[in-house]
């Protein structure tokens, strides 16, 4: 039996909770993650273990080691410290028991915080994809580079493909967040 | 900032900012604080690694704490006179806010 397998991981698709739970899962059946790729998982196999992810982002590099120093002292093993767009992606967890503080983020302010940093950083990803894939789409409208007629061009129909996606995808994590954060809110009095 | 500021814009406190300037009154570090918040609220009040570092780095920036000395990249934190003021403005609100309830028989 192979020790080692990827997955696929659907980074645009949902919220961190959603990567949090599956990996969570995979450890119980024994994969535990040793990497991240673009869009894969790596994972080892070993003996399950009930561990307890979490993700945390981190949008300035000023003072990572200091914060990463600091969870480690509080039980958490960073297994992934991954450059994503503008920020950092922190994977780390630690096994489940009753003594432990099983979550990064205790008070509400913290929470709506950490959302609004992942939010932040999709922004600027997203609009950097809008404006390099719209304005492409244009100048080809425009100047008709490609010298075929417009509506034959792969490219032109790549280029506003790309610009739909990325709408749709900034209209799908708009109402994810603005789902999570009335979600947090909702605890408190 | 002033501490008139300050109080206003720290008060009311969440219980963690609460806890963490409670706990500097003696110099502690990051994990002595957790520990010591877990201990004097008998485990009712919990600090994630992740707000307890956010909230340090919000309070050392508004000159609430300091940091005292240095060990192996540990930062050891202490209560500055600042935010001596503010935790002080704070307890007497939580005093009044006792007060205020001794009237209420509790079923």
């Amino acid at each position: 039996m192979k020790n080692e397998k990827k997955t696929r991981r659907w980074i645009w698709l949902g919220l961190p909770e959603k990567e949090e739970r599956y990996l969570s899962e995979q450890s119980r059946k024994g994969w535990h993650l040793t990497g991240i790729t673009v869009n894969r998982f790596h994972f080892r196999r070993s003996r399950p273990r009930d561990d307890q992810y979490r993700i945390d982002f981190v949008g300035k590099k000023r003072e990572m080691e200091a914060r990463l120093r600091f969870y480690e002292d509080a039980g958490w093993e960073v297994v992934v410290d991954c450059k994503e767009g503008f920020g950092r992606r922190l994977y780390l967890r630690r096994p489940r028991s009753d003594d432990a503080v099983l979550e990064l983020y205790t008070d509400t302010e913290s929470k709506i915080e950490l959302l609004r940093r992942f939010k932040n950083a999709w922004i600027r990803d997203t609009t950097l994809a809008i404006i390099t894939t719209g304005l492409g789409a244009v100048n080809i409208a425009r100047r008709n580079l490609v010298g075929v007629p417009l509506m034959q061009s792969p490219l032109f129909w790549m280029l506003t493909a790309g610009t739909a996606f990325a709408v749709g995808r900034a209209i799908w994590q708009g109402v994810l967040f603005y789902r999570a954060i009335r979600r947090i809110k909702g605890d408190k009095f | 900032m002033s501490t008139e500021k300050q109080i206003k814009a720290y008060l009311p406190m969440s219980e963690t900012a609460y806890y963490i300037l409670l706990s500097l009154m003696e110099h502690r570090h990051g994990y002595a604080i957790m520990q010591h918040v877990e201990a004097i609220t008998a485990g009712r009040v919990r600090l994630g690694a992740g707000t307890l570092y956010g909230t340090l780095g919000k309070m050392e920036k508004s000159g609430l704490i300091a940091v005292i000395a240095e060990e192996q990249q540990r930062k050891v934190y202490g209560i500055t006179p600042a935010g001596r003021a503010v935790l002080e403005a704070e307890i007497r609100r939580i005093r009044e806010l006792y007060k205020s309830s001794e009237g209420v028989r509790l079923k």
